[in-house]
Parts: structure tokens; sequence; C-alpha cells
């Protein structure tokens, strides 16, 4: 589904991303572990086409599709979801429009029709009610005064409503309590199938416990040091990352 | 206590005769602002003086009337008393004004000024025919415009339309226009004057004197929406006596340069005064926003909106102006102006002025020039949305604060509608 081949990117002089290689089949969920400016979100930003990383070199190849040269709508309405570290707030774009109007561009793209309203309002209550957010947040601006959990729950919502191929989850977990972090993953386990893919990108296991991976990656300064099932994920809690790092640099 | 139609013209020229000739002679010495006054620094006026115009009376000998469709300038399911102006002159035929509720005069001012002195009084009351040249020659030209005079306690039933409507395909009309409004005590009345230019575009030069009487209350709606590339120079002023509530939506997304003067001054405690503007310059046209509050008397409340975009080789004048007199104790002034900047060559010159020379008040004032915000337009885009369609989105978010704070919800969403058309040809 996705191939990603000696992927370099750079922010202005600064190389963050120094060659990485991935491969994600339907049906499997991937976690990217690391620890801080190891390049997880850059991964993700690069993935999704945010403007501002300049890739000097390699490929992202998402079902046979170059995405380099793709726009972030394009990407999106091939069937890639990023969701959001930090969901921004948009004043006066109620959530209602701004996911009608998505799921439209989405579908004209692909060439079909418009979704009709009633199914629309239905998908919405279903989805809402999975992942546990307050269906009056729907009428109010995207993400506008919500709270950290439910801006994150409304990350998990769009990716149901939107139902795309490979969902990048881009540190779900950060800030969040318990409760949250529960109904989040058991959104995302709802969601899974032998279809679609996840990216789990985390800094801690803790979301590991609720979204089990299939492959555990270890990301250091750009590249992927170590990959394993999730067992790696739970070493990599209890001994820190430190002597991956180690075994790396003397390897 | 109307006079036969014969006897109209005699009349009016008899009531406004001295008036009207001393304008004449006035108007001539008087030549076209430049922008080395102050008051119109960033509005050169070219665009308006090279024109060759023609007036609507000497229109009128060439041309036979028609009578166009006006039907699609309407708003759906809006119920409201109509008066038309087709190419500067009024249309009494298009026209649905006569069940109006008891104690209330409304029609244009050759017909309604003759019988109703607080009317003809309201004639150079606020605007004084020497000011500048525009003001000169809309009194030299004094003909067209509406009368409204509500009498004491009358709630208008329904909002009243004012359609001026331009289809002429040939010659440039300059058409000036004297609207007169007295709200008596507790009246309360809404008037929505919309803009329509499907012909040549002409210059339009509308004056507003209006006087509301202690606790009155107006909404007054500019809907600057159709212009197309005429050039619009409006004057409009107001005086509130106690407890009075004015209330000024002006929305201007057309016209190739446009000038909206619009001055308010208190003279009673208690006065509420709310401005809400919105512009839109694109390509190389100018919109301009000259507000006044003044202050003159304690207790009295301002509060003021106005929000832009501007793209392409546009540009946006917001001069704000709000005083406060040393007798306006205890006064609350608010005012606030937000533009967006769409390219390289879009300008604003944004003034917010405020001069206080009272001690015991609240106001407050803000202004800011900013973009169409990345973070937020690749979200948007990240979930498959266009970048077209995104900043169309945050575009029509941002003026849409504007649009919701028109008190006639019927209009709303038509605005919406013609707003996002237009955003859609930003150009």
């Amino acid at each position: 589904m996705l191939t990603i081949n000696g992927l370099k990117a750079r922010i202005e002089e600064k190389e963050i991303l120094k060659g990485i290689n991935l491969q994600i089949n339907p049906g499997e969920v991937h976690a990217i572990m690391g620890p801080n400016g190891s390049g997880k979100s850059t991964l993700s930003s690069v993935v999704a086409g945010k403007e501002g990383y300049e890739v000097t070199e390699g490929e992202i190849i998402f079902n046979g599709k170059e995405m380099l040269e793709l726009e972030p709508e394009e990407r999106a309405a091939e069937g890639i979801f990023l969701a959001f570290q930090y969901p921004v707030e948009i004043p006066g774009v109620s959530n209602t429009n701004f996911l009608k109007t998505a799921i439209n561009e989405q579908r004209k793209y692909r060439g079909e029709a418009p979704v009709e309203a009633a199914a629309f309002l239905k998908m919405m209550r279903e989805k809402a009610e999975m992942v546990g957010l307050k269906p009056e947040l729907m009428k109010r601006a995207v993400n506008q005064g919500f709270s950290g959990g439910e801006k994150k729950r409304n990350e998990i919502f769009q990716l149901a409503m939107l139902n795309p191929k490979l969902a990048i989850l881009d540190e779900t977990d950060s800030g969040l309590d318990i409760d949250a972090l529960r109904a989040v993953a058991d959104g995302v386990n709802q969601l899974r199938n032998s279809d679609n893919a996840f990216l789990v990108i985390t800094h801690y296991q803790r979301l590991l416990d609720y979204i089990v991976p299939d492959f555990v990656h270890v990301l250091y300064d750009g590249r992927i040091i170590r990959s394993g099932d999730k067992t790696l994920a739970l070493e990599l809690e209890e001994k820190g990352y430190d002597w991956v790092i180690q075994e790396t640099q003397t390897a | 206590m109307s006079l036969p139609e014969s006897e109209l013209a005699v009349s009016w020229q008899n009531q406004f005769s001295s008036l009207i000739a001393e304008a004449k002679e006035v108007e001539s010495s008087l030549p076209f602002p430049t922008v080395r006054d102050e008051e119109w620094k960033y509005t050169p006026l070219r665009a308006l003086t090279s024109q060759t115009t023609i007036t609507p009376e000497n229109l009128q000998l060439t041309q036979i009337p028609i009578s166009p469709d006006i039907r699609e300038h309407l708003f759906i399911g809006l119920d409201a008393h109509l008066l038309v102006w087709h190419n500067g002159v009024f249309r009494k035929d298009l026209s649905r004004y006569q069940s109006l509720p008891q104690g209330t005069t409304l029609g244009p001012i050759e017909e309604v000024t003759g019988a109703n002195s607080a009317l003809a009084g309201l004639i150079g009351k606020l605007i004084k025919t020497g000011e500048n040249r525009f003001t000169a020659r809309n009194t030299a030209l004094l003909k067209e415009g509406y009368g409204l005079h509500v009498e004491k306690g009358v709630i208008l039933d329904k909002p009243i339309f004012v359609l001026y409507l331009f289809d002429e395909q040939e010659l440039v009309i300059e058409a000036n226009f004297r609207n007169l409004v007295r709200l008596e005590k507790n009246a309360q009345a809404t008037l929505i004057e919309k803009w329509v230019v499907t012909g040549k575009s002409p210059v339009v030069v509308p004056m507003h004197e209006i006087s509301l009487d202690g606790q009155s209350k107006l909404e007054h709606l500019n809907l600057q929406t159709s212009l197309s590339e005429s050039c619009s120079i409006s004057l409009t002023r107001v005086e509130q006596e106690r407890d009075s509530s004015y209330l000024n939506d002006t929305l201007t997304w057309s016209g190739k340069l446009v000038r909206n003067n619009l001055e308010t001054v208190h003279l009673g405690n208690n006065c509420w005064t709310g401005y809400n503007g919105l512009y839109l310059a694109d390509s190389e046209n100018l919109i301009d926003n000259h507000t006044l509050v003044d202050h003159a008397v304690p207790h009295c409340e301002s509060n003021e909106t106005y929000k832009g975009i501007v793209a392409g080789h546009g540009k946006a004048v917001f001069n704000g102006k709000v005083m406060v007199r040393q007798d306006a104790q205890k006064t609350n002034a608010y005012q606030s102006n937000n533009t967006l900047l769409l390219g390289d060559h879009a300008l604003v010159y944004a003034k917010p002025q405020l001069e206080i020379y009272a001690d015991d008040v609240k106001c407050s004032h803000g202004a800011t020039v900013g973009q169409v915000d990345g973070q937020e337009l690749f979200y948007l885009r990240a979930r498959g949305i266009s970048e077209t369609e995104a900043r169309k989105l945050l575009l029509l978010a941002f003026a849409g604060e504007i649009i919701d704070r028109v008190s006639l919800e019927s209009l709303r969403e038509p605005l919406y509608d013609s707003l996002s058309q237009r955003l859609s040809q930003l150009s």
C-alpha cells in the first residue's frame, strides 16, 4: 500500500529525514516510536504534503502513485489521512460544513456523486457516537473551544467519516487522559480492517496497549534504526531508547 | 393632501429654488478633492473625474423607459415596501409603497416633501451645500431620492427596500440622490438599499440626512454588492436624540471606486450606534470607508466592526474616527478593523482615530492586517479540500461574522451566496 524509499527531507538547511525506508501493507498497523526531535512528525507531515519541507531524495509510493507530485488534498482523496498532533481551530467554519465539503471534494476527485444530505447526517450521528463526541460540537466551529480530548476525538471522528486507506496518527495520545485515550483507541480498533492500514506515531508505549501494532519501528536522527514486532515497544518502555541508539552506533 | 402630478414639479422648484440656485453657483467654484486633501489622501478620484457622464434627466430625452425585470434583484422571502430607481429616475410603476401603516410617509422626495414639512426641513439640515464639490453638486441636482417619515410610536410592519438599478447600455449616468429619514419618538424602521448595475457602470452619489428622535430605532443596510465597475461617493449623516439606536451595515464587494462617509452625532443620552462593515477590493478597485461617531453627550455607546479582504491590485482605506467630547462622560466606544491581504500587491490603509477629551470613558480599538492562516489552510487541504475551496471557506468564515450581524435573517443566506460567488471570481 505505502512504500517509502530512501526518503530525505529538510527544513531550510537542516536535514531532518536522512533516508527512510518503510513498507506498509493493507491490514497492518505500524508504530513509529522515537525520542523527541528524531523526525517523527516531519515524516507524517511530508507524507501528508505539508509545505515548508524540501524533499531532496527518495519516493513515497501509495497504491502505485508517487505522492510527492500530488497536492495535500489529492493525497487525502487518494486515501491518506493525517490525524494532527495539534488540531487547528478554525473560527467561522462549522464542523458539519467542513466535513461535508471534505467528503464531497474527495468524492469529486474520485468521480463520485456528492453525498446525500440524509445519509450524511445519519453517518455523522453514528460516527460521533462511536468516538464519544458530543453531538452539539458538530454545530460549533471546527475545534473552536474544544478541550484537548475533544480535539483528538474530533480527529478520530473525521477519520471515521472519511474512511481512508491509510491513517497516520501523529502523537494522538499526547495530552490525553486515560478515558480519552481509550475512546480514541476503541474508535481506531473499530475502524481496522483487512483493507486499511494505520501508522501510529507515538512517544510512549501506552497507546500501543490499546492499539496493538503488527510492527514497531524506532526512528532516531532521521533514520529507522530498528524494526520489530510489538515486543520491541515493551522493551523500549522498559529500557528507554538509549540501548537501541548505542547498539546502532557501535554496529 | 398630495398635489396633482402636473403641479408637483412646479411646487418642487419653488420650494427649493433658492437652495438649488445657490448650489449651482457654488458648485463650479469648488474643485474635486485631491490626494493633497487629508480626507482624500489615499483616494484619487481619477476613475470618476475622467468620465464623461450624463444626468438622468438628459438621458430621459433620448431613451424610452423600458420595464426591466426586477424580480431577480429582490430577496426571495423578504416582504418589503419597495421603491425602485431605474437609471437614476424614480419608477412609480415598479414600486410598491402604498399600503403603509398609518402615520408613515414614504416616497420619492419630489412627491413627499411638498406636504411633509418634517422631511422638507431635513434637506440641508445635516449636509451643507458648500462642504465640497460633491455636496454642492448633489444639492444643485436635487431631484431624486426618497423620504421616510415615521410618526410617534409607529413601528413599520415591513422593511423598506430601495433598489437602484442601472441597465443603461451606452452612456455613463451620473446619478445623485438625496435621501431623508425622520423617525419620531419610539418609531422603528428597517431600510435596505441595494445597488445593482447590469449595464454601463454609472457614477452614483447618494447622500442621506437621517434624524432619529428619542427612543426611535433604525437599521440601515447599504448593499453595495452589485455595483460592477461603478464609482460611488456616498455620504450618510445621522443625528440621534436620547435613547435612540442606529445600526448601519455597509457591505461592499463591488465597485471600481467606492467612498463611503458615515457619520453619526449623539445629541441625547443613552444613544446606541452600531456600524458593521465588510469590504472586498480586488483587481484595481478601491474601497474607502471613512466613519465617524461623534460622542457629544454622556452615557452613549458605539460599536464598530469593519472587516475586509483585499486581493490583486486592490486597495482599501479604513478611517474610523471616534470623537469623545469633553462632556461625553461614561461613553462606551468600541472599534475593530481587520483586513486580510491576499497577495503582494494588495493594500490597506487602516487608520483608527480615537480622539478622547472626557476622562471617565471606556474606549477601545484594534486594527489587524494579516493573511490567510497557513495552518488552517493545510488542515482543510489535508482533509481533501482543494486549495481554492479551502481559501474560499476561510475567507467566507472571516467575512461571515459581518453578515451574521445583519438582523434580518432572510437576507443572510442570499448575502452569503452572493459573497461566495464573488470570492470565486477574485482577480
